[in-house]
């Protein structure tokens, strides 16, 4: 039990990070119906602008998350303006093929300046350990969990309070009629992207802080596997993506528990063929029938 | 009735040509070991290319998951010439990488095929994933570290004879009341079923015709190169060739064949300028997409019948006119 | 005696709370030329998908005679229905748009001939065979309803009359026993109209079929219907010959609303 105990902390911690991926994943798909295959790598930039004003600048950690955050929002909205919205109206597989080229060359570019090296990321941050009834939860894990909490609110209350997340929500909705209406698209687009792309560099650094190594392609599993939990709770769904994300975090982890770590990966997209088999739309997604 | 001798002729007489021309290469030292690497890399990615067109351009199916194939085909060859390192034993394992590869197109793509574009896509790619990692944890597969010295049993011969022959394959299969139906069925599914046409049966047809061409390539791909690991077979392999199907334009073969061919030279250009190599390709990719997404052919072909049934049409007229 | 071909009894449809067709029974006789009418949301097309097997019936069945016995559609799926002789155009066409008209009739021509696989891949004498076989079985329909000069050009881009008669020339194409029309006149002008009441009229007397067409308008419909079914908010709410129909109060209260020539 106490095992079990354990492994969850660690798969909510992990999932805490998935999370914050995820939720760009599916609030971009949900508006512009691209799968924004950068944005793993929106999320390694983060985590190296971290490593640079922590390092260079001695930033603390809320000042390096916040200026993360905030680059981070810069970069993701200056890939959609470069690289997404010429291809509007093209195919999706056109768009896709540009998304993995713009993947390349973050990932690329980033090996061929800094050197593909692993690099230890700077201890902002002394790691505390607290142990309660057995269970050993770090400081980290903990501000993982709170910053992850507090970014979810906000974005919560962005999307359901604000006239942007209106904005967001008709633009999702139905593109067309929503500029009918007034709503200036390519700005609220170019919002989804900062919002997305910021809470993926939050992601950046929490996990640097969490695993202590950064290297240029480490974007690339996490990615995927977030894209997976936004799949599995439904894309365009955003209490879906956090829900897929937990769950995805922690089979992760339970597997590395009992032992077949080797597996942790293809658990995952056993998990993801299952749930589109018997819910083709995801745990929190709405299929929309064909009309004929 | 004519054309159609005609066009069957020049057809061989192009396939004997090119044949000719790397023949003469490799005689002459013009074709060294580099280059002739190369020219096999690019027949296989060929072979690839076009299978994989096959499924995402002519049938509209969005695949992610093409290197899961090539992976079975690579894995059979390589494991079963290491005991039966004959060219008998090749071909056998060729067949056997095809119908495991049935077995698994069938298996996976009941379930999945039923998805629509992106979500198929994933899931597609994590299917692929999964038989990667499964290479990756089995005894018999060598783990992590792959197979190597597999017996080479493949020269550049056969690799150009197995293209060939796939572009024939494909292009019959497309020019068929079998693949009016796939096309049907991509081009509205709905009306395709109120017509009659089963588009379970034919999506499927596609995908697996796709995949048993596609492991074929991963014979030819563990016997030329005479090693294989499971990282040779992961989502940016997969993603490698939906590029090539991409770039040369959807639903195109010719435009396969060009892309494959292009992209292989660029490759080896690129070669000489080391790490940055990568970032000048993904430059282009994003430039080249930005500037033509449909690809460099878009949805044409060009078809030797065609162009002699023009031209029979044209000197009609010009006799008529006379 | 005319024969029974597609009898419906008792079928309703709900979306959850909502009954879009309720308990209709109807009957259709072999080479009838047979209008469903009623205002725009009364369940037409809801039961027309239901009976081209694109919608399931919450209840109810639907049958038709082929091949000598009634078999049940109700509960199949729409390639099964189509394989038993129903075809339908839809109202908004649907046509396979990168394909020519050509390509189109011959796909539809799918089920009726063979070819075996190795034959398919390498192109042998019998692939030549089945597709020069399929291209004159195309190419008879194609010259018998006026499509030969746009035979070979790409569906999506011919003009929106010529698009629809293509449309329910490839419906025609799966050799079906009856064709259901989806307002084939939807968003036409008065000479199209005129036209295609002269095609549909020339489908039906040269083919042996019987028609069962959805449509607003009122001039087609009487010119060309020689039974009627009124439709109104799910149900049945009238049937009979044109005649009967625009005479009956209940039908000239809740739809034609007054003159039947005022209408159209």
């Amino acid at each position: 039990m106490q095992i079990f105990m354990q492994q969850l902390i660690n798969g909510l911690s992990l999932g805490s990070i998935y999370a914050l991926l995820a939720l760009g994943y599916t609030m971009i798909y949900g508006i512009v119906k691209i799968i924004h295959f950068a944005h793993g790598d929106v999320y390694m930039l983060g985590a190296f602008f971290g490593y640079y004003t922590i390092n260079v600048w001695h930033f603390n950690f809320i000042m390096a998350l916040f200026s993360s955050m905030i680059f981070c929002a810069l970069v993701g909205m200056l890939i959609e303006f470069v690289a997404y919205r010429p291809l509007r109206h093209s195919s999706r597989i056109a768009v896709l093929i540009t998304a993995i080229g713009v993947s390349y060359f973050l990932e690329n570019g980033m090996s061929v300046l800094f050197s593909g090296d692993t690099r230890d990321f700077p201890q902002v941050i002394k790691q505390v350990n607290y142990e309660w009834f057995g269970i050993r939860v770090t400081n980290v894990q903990l501000l993982i969990f709170v910053t992850t909490i507090i970014l979810m609110i906000i974005l919560q209350l962005i999307v359901k309070k604000t006239k942007m997340g209106r904005a967001m929500r008709a633009a999702a909705a139905d593109p067309v009629a929503a500029e009918l209406m007034g709503i200036n698209i390519n700005g609220t687009i170019s919002f989804v992207f900062a919002i997305g792309s910021a809470m993926a560099g939050a992601a950046g650094v929490l996990i640097g802080l969490y695993y202590n190594s950064i290297e240029p392609t480490m974007g690339m599993t996490p990615g995927i596997k977030s894209f997976v939990a936004a799949v599995v709770g439904g894309v365009g769904s955003i209490p879906g993506a956090a829900v897929g994300a937990v769950i995805i975090g922690c089979l992760e982890s339970m597997m590395q528990a009992i032992g077949f770590s080797a597996f942790k990966d293809a658990a995952v997209y056993v998990v993801l063929i299952i749930v589109l088999l018997f819910l083709p739309a995801g745990l929190f997604g709405n299929k929309q029938p064909e009309k004929v | 009735m004519k054309i159609r001798w005609q066009t069957i002729a020049i057809w061989i007489v192009c396939m004997a040509a090119g044949y000719g021309i790397i023949y003469a290469g490799e005689m002459t030292g013009v074709v060294d070991t580099f280059i002739e690497n190369m020219l096999v890399m690019m027949g296989i990615n060929i072979i690839l290319a076009v299978s994989l067109n096959l499924i995402v351009g002519f049938s509209g199916q969005f695949s992610l998951g093409h290197a899961g194939f090539m992976a079975i085909g690579a894995y059979a060859t390589g494991i079963m010439t290491q005991t039966e390192s004959t060219f008998a034993g090749l071909i056998f394992s060729i067949i056997a990488g095809i119908v495991i590869t049935i077995v698994v197109a069938l298996i996976v793509g009941v379930p999945t095929l039923r998805l629509k574009g992106d979500y198929l896509a994933i899931a597609t790619m994590g299917a692929a994933e999964i038989i990667r990692l499964t290479a990756n944890n089995l005894k018999i597969t060598n783990g992590p570290a792959g197979l190597y010295n597999i017996p080479q049993l493949v020269s550049w011969p056969i690799v150009y004879i197995m293209m060939c022959l796939t572009i024939i394959i494909v292009a019959n299969f497309v020019h068929s009341k079998t693949g009016r139906a796939i096309r049907a069925v991509r081009n509205d599914e709905l009306a395709a079923t109120a017509m009659g046409i089963n588009a379970t049966k034919y999506k499927l047809m596609a995908f697996v015709m796709g995949g048993s061409l596609a492991a074929v390539g991963g014979s030819l791909y563990a016997s030329y190169l005479q090693s294989i690991a499971p990282s040779n077979f992961n989502i940016m392999e997969s993603v490698s060739i939906l590029i090539i199907v991409v770039l040369g334009g959807i639903g195109s073969i010719t435009g396969s064949v060009i892309a494959a061919i292009v992209l292989g030279a660029i490759d080896t250009i690129l070669q000489n300028f080391g790490s940055l190599r990568m970032v000048i390709y993904a430059v282009m990719l994003i430039v080249i997409m930005i500037a033509k997404p449909s690809g460099l052919m878009g949805r044409c072909e060009f078809s030797i019948g065609k162009w002699l049934t023009k031209r029979a049409a044209k000197k009609q007229a010009a006799a008529a006119e006379s | 005696m005319a024969e029974k071909l597609l009898t419906v009894r008792n079928v309703t449809r709900q979306f959850g709370g909502l009954t879009a067709v309720n308990d209709v029974s109807m009957t259709i006789y072999d080479n009838e030329l047979v209008a469903l009418i009623g205002p725009n949301g009364a369940g037409k097309t809801t039961l027309f998908n239901m009976l081209s097997g694109l919608l399931p019936a919450t209840s109810g069945t639907i049958a038709i005679r082929h091949d000598g016995r009634f078999y049940k559609v109700s509960g199949k799926g729409a390639t099964s229905v189509a394989q038993h002789g129903i075809s339908r155009t839809f109202q908004n066409i649907r046509l396979f748009g990168d394909m020519t008209v050509r390509e189109n009739i011959m796909a539809a021509l799918n089920n009726q001939f063979k070819e075996n696989f190795w034959s398919t891949i390498f192109h042998t004498p019998g692939y030549y065979r089945t597709e020069r076989e399929m291209n004159d079985e195309a190419q008879k329909l194609i010259d018998r309803y006026h499509l030969t000069a746009v035979a070979d050009s790409p569906a999506n881009k011919l003009p929106y009359g010529m698009q629809r008669r293509v449309e329910i020339v490839r419906a025609l194409a799966t050799n079906p026993k009856i064709i259901f029309l989806d307002e084939p006149a939807a968003g036409m002008n008065p000479e199209e109209t005129a036209e295609l009441t002269k095609m549909i009229r020339q489908l039906r007397d040269e083919n042996n079929l019987a028609v069962l067409l959805i449509e607003h308008d009122m001039s087609l419909v009487m010119s060309l219907a020689e039974r009627i079914y009124v439709l109104d908010q799910g149900e049945v709410l009238a049937s009979g010959t044109p005649k009967e129909v625009s005479q009956n109060p209940a039908v000239v209260k809740a739809y034609l609303g007054g003159d039947i020539n005022a209408a159209g």
